[in-house]
């Protein structure tokens, strides 16, 4: 090129740098942001767990919410992260990035927003054996999820080489590998772990343990909402690529009109079909976190009807679920099981049954794939989960290390 | 060298167009996200709402506060998305629209205003129940809530907000709607609280003396007013609909201060009041008259935040307090029950706000008077009383049907009891599980 044509083209690439530089700019603050909301869903799980547990447990509660998230820092941006996210050629998990050396500054964000989300899965998994577990135990579990077991499902899941990925798996914000998979190592842990001592009667009955303060669970729930909007819009990833914007704003649009319709199913259903004339407000707020949770595996790909189909039927979900668990005799304070189990699982197989392009709406071979892939990736993904747990439990329980005894979970 | 030079000034020429298109992507992107994220903390109003209803109400109440505040939340999102956004912003005539109906063909582009006015239709049907706690039915506080987000807000947003709307074409300027939203809940307010009756045991001696109901939780109050707070700046600042236009960022942050300002003078006003002219000899220092005092800057402020100084703001927050003194006055006066003080913050600030947008704004009447000036006033006055009119005898009439079939209020043994046993059967602070 001519000299006279490189500086008429000066000003133009220095306008190309500079967009380029401001966008990336974006995207981090995007994310940053994002993850700062997802940060809430701490505070809600501190809230709401508080609310479910009886006034003696609760600075124990509180003290796990706080260390898990401690834990969960340390142990997720040791090994968490390079896990999920260090590249790498198999499909099993990554393979740099440990203890973040290496780590690309523009990635940085990435980062932080992700440790929300393995923050988010240990939390899960605590809230499920409160007022019982070891302070061991919990020590154990919390540094294994973050560090070891929710990477490594998530890596299949979400990079590249992922070998589900691979296959054509789609969870856009991690119904299945966030919530499937904390649902599962929750239920092993309960299940390990045992009931607390007065929560079934010798002939079977389940006493009902209430919230003991309303105001802090609905102020967990609501924070709980907040934080799944953050939660499903950040999943995005990157705000200034074309269209960014309107997915973004589809996605939040999905999501409160999913939380919506479960949460309503679930009052209206209360009020008219199983307890008459009794508007219940706790059942209104349990199916609310059906709804958010279903909802994150395809929320950018449903239409506004759709959106309240799901969450119409994983309030059926949830309901199943929890008459399986009460059933097994598995004690859950927090009402998670069902909801991070059943939703999990089911929202992504209702990805790929209502999605704009799925099996209800425009049905092809690829399509029917996505189902089979979503459904089996889903069924993989719980069992990884609790069978990691299991085996875990398995060394606790040797120990006896699993559980508080008898006198210490009477006082508290 | 002719055809060199014609290839550099195209191929320049391609360069220009594919940057301003990523440049108009980007701004597009940029003002969804503002959209969103504004829509998100406006969205946290709601749990506001709860924490400073349940505050005040009797701890025996407090579950239904929380079921109420909940299912407000759902039951205006079904009908804002079901017909609201329609009635606002689909195309249609002066009085309402006609497009979007269940958001069917609902371009893409239209979604985060979507969800970002659904956020403002779940506040306005969240204030009326507030005013009614203790004492109102199940069926009355769903029918009002239905009404106000699917039908009465989405109507009067659309004479206000969009091109074809009536009151816009007059020149009715409300930025954040003071008046769409706070005015008219303020005044289905005042027609719920009057048409429901007051609380059994708030007015005594034949209805001469009136009780003072305490706050069951001081701290849930002032959680819930903090929260209004940071809800409010983002009811304000995200009101600007845009990030992406030049000087979008300005007016925001002015829109911020203008915020802070209003709601902290008239909280101060308030708090001075209440010292030094309610009862000398009391020395009371009053955090209520503080917290109210702040709903109602908060309030009044939305119509001009865009358009004043810093002063304008100043003096709004004074002058709104003592717009609410007078309605608090009258609403006493009228022996109508208000739990939360919704009706004087909502219609004393929602008003006040009206009205100072054609005194305090940049070229008004008291900073810049013109020919012009009176005409702004004019039309902000009478617009603000027809949408108080329009939401006030829509409640009316809904409330006459409701108490011909004696629905509107719950039996006076139930409201003895306490609405969480009766309606909910379940209890707010259960500590009886101690083993």
């Amino acid at each position: 090129m001519s000299p006279s044509n490189q500086s008429i083209l000066q000003p133009e690439l220095k306008l190309q740098e500079d967009l380029a530089a401001f966008k990336k700019n974006v995207d981090n603050m995007f994310l940053i942001t994002m993850g700062i909301f997802v940060f809430c869903l701490q505070g809600g799980f501190a809230f709401y767990e508080s609310a479910c547990v009886r006034p003696k447990n609760v600075t124990n509660v509180l003290f796990r919410n706080y260390v898990d998230s401690s834990i969960s820092v340390i142990f997720y941006f040791l090994t968490g992260y390079a896990l999920t996210f260090g590249g790498g050629e198999n499909g099993f998990c990554g393979t740099r990035y440990f203890a973040l050396v290496g780590l690309p500054e523009d990635k940085m964000a990435h980062c932080f927003f992700q440790y929300t989300f393995a923050a988010t899965a240990t939390s899960i998994v605590k809230g499920i054996v409160h007022e019982r577990c070891t302070t061991t135990a919990f020590l154990c579990y919390t540094c294994l999820i973050s560090g070891f077991t929710y990477p490594v499902s998530s890596y299949w899941a979400l990079s590249e080489n992922g070998w589900l990925k691979v296959l054509g798996f789609q969870d856009f914000a991690g119904s299945g590998s966030i919530h499937a998979y904390a649902g599962a190592a929750s239920l092993a842990a309960a299940y390990m772990t045992g009931p607390r001592h007065d929560r079934f009667e010798k002939d079977g009955k389940m006493n009902n343990i209430p919230f003991h303060s309303v105001p802090q669970a609905f102020l967990g729930s609501f924070f709980f909402v907040l934080g799944m909007l953050a939660f499903n819009t950040g999943s995005n990833g990157s705000i200034t690529n074309d269209g960014d914007g309107i997915v973004i704003a589809k996605v939040a649009v999905n999501t409160v009109v999913c939380v919506l319709a479960s949460s309503m199913t679930a009052i209206v259903f209360q009020r008219f079909v199983f307890e008459r004339s009794c508007w219940n407000f706790e059942v209104g707020l349990n199916g609310s976190f059906i709804g958010m949770i279903t909802i994150c595996a395809g929320c950018n790909q449903y239409q506004n009807w759709t959106a309240l189909i799901v969450g119409f039927l994983s309030y059926f979900v949830y309901l199943i679920a929890q008459k399986i668990i009460i059933f097994a005799k598995i004690d859950d304070p927090v009402g998670g099981l069902g909801v991070q189990m059943g939703g999990g699982f089911f929202g992504l197989v209702f990805a790929a049954l209502f999605k704009d392009d799925g099996v209800f709406l425009q049905p092809s071979m690829s399509s029917a794939n996505t189902l089979l892939i979503n459904t089996l990736g889903g069924i993989t993904i719980m069992i990884w989960g609790s069978g990691t747990m299991t085996l875990l439990y398995f060394v606790l329980r040797y120990f006896n290390l699993h559980r508080i005894n008898l006198s210490e979970e009477q006082n508290g | 060298m002719g055809s060199s030079w014609k290839m550099m000034v195209n191929e320049t020429y391609s360069l220009l167009l594919v940057e301003q298109q990523e440049l108009e992507s980007f701004k597009k992107n940029m003002d969804d996200l503002f959209l969103i994220i504004m829509g998100n903390f406006v969205f946290f109003l709601q749990p506001g709402f709860f924490l400073y209803e349940s505050g005040t109400v009797r701890q025996k109440n407090v579950v239904s506060v929380a079921f109420r505040k909940f299912i407000n939340t759902t039951i205006s999102s079904l009908t804002y998305f079901l017909t609201g956004f329609a009635l606002s912003f689909g195309d249609g005539n002066g009085f309402c629209g006609f497009q979007y109906f269940a958001l069917v063909n609902l371009p893409d582009e239209m979604m985060a205003e979507c969800f970002f006015q659904y956020t403002f239709a779940a506040v306005a049907s969240s204030v009326p129940s507030g005013v009614v706690h203790e004492r109102s039915s199940t069926v009355a506080f769903v029918s009002y809530t239905a009404l106000t987000s699917g039908f009465i807000y989405p109507i009067a947003a659309h004479w206000v907000a969009t091109k074809n709307g009536w009151l816009s074409r007059l020149g009715f300027d409300d930025f954040a709607f003071s008046g769409v939203v706070h005015a008219m809940s303020g005044a289905t307010c005042l027609a719920a609280a009057w048409m429901t009756g007051p609380r059994l045991d708030r007015y005594q001696s034949g209805g001469q003396r009136r009780v003072v109901i305490s706050p069951h939780s001081v701290p849930q109050m002032i959680l819930g007013a903090f929260v209004f707070l940071f809800g409010m700046i983002a009811f304000n600042a995200g009101s600007q609909g845009s990030i992406s236009q030049s000087g979008d960022g300005s007016i925001i942050a002015q829109v911020t201060i203008n915020t802070l300002i209003c709601a902290m003078t008239s909280a101060v006003t308030g708090l001075i009041y209440h010292r030094f002219i309610v009862d000398r000899s009391k020395k009371n220092w009053n955090y209520s008259s503080c917290v109210n005092g702040s709903f109602v800057g908060m309030v009044a402020i939305c119509a001009g935040c865009n358009q004043f100084q810093c002063g304008g703001a100043f003096a709004l927050g004074i002058l709104s307090y003592l717009l609410y003194l007078a309605i608090q006055a009258i609403v006493e006066k009228l022996k109508v029950d208000d739990v939360v003080d919704g009706i004087a913050i909502q219609l004393g600030g929602g008003y006040a706000g009206l009205l100072s947008v054609p005194l305090f704004k940049d070229d008004g009447l008291l900073t810049n008077p013109s020919k012009s000036s009176p005409w702004g006033l004019l039309i902000n006055a009478g617009g603000g009383i027809v949408i108080m009119l329009w939401s006030f005898s829509i409640t009316i009439l809904l409330y006459i049907v409701l108490r011909y079939f004696d629905l509107h209020r719950v039996s006076p043994s139930d409201e003895k009891l306490g609405l969480d046993m009766v309606i909910h059967k379940e209890k707010a602070y259960d500590h009886t599980t101690r083993k």
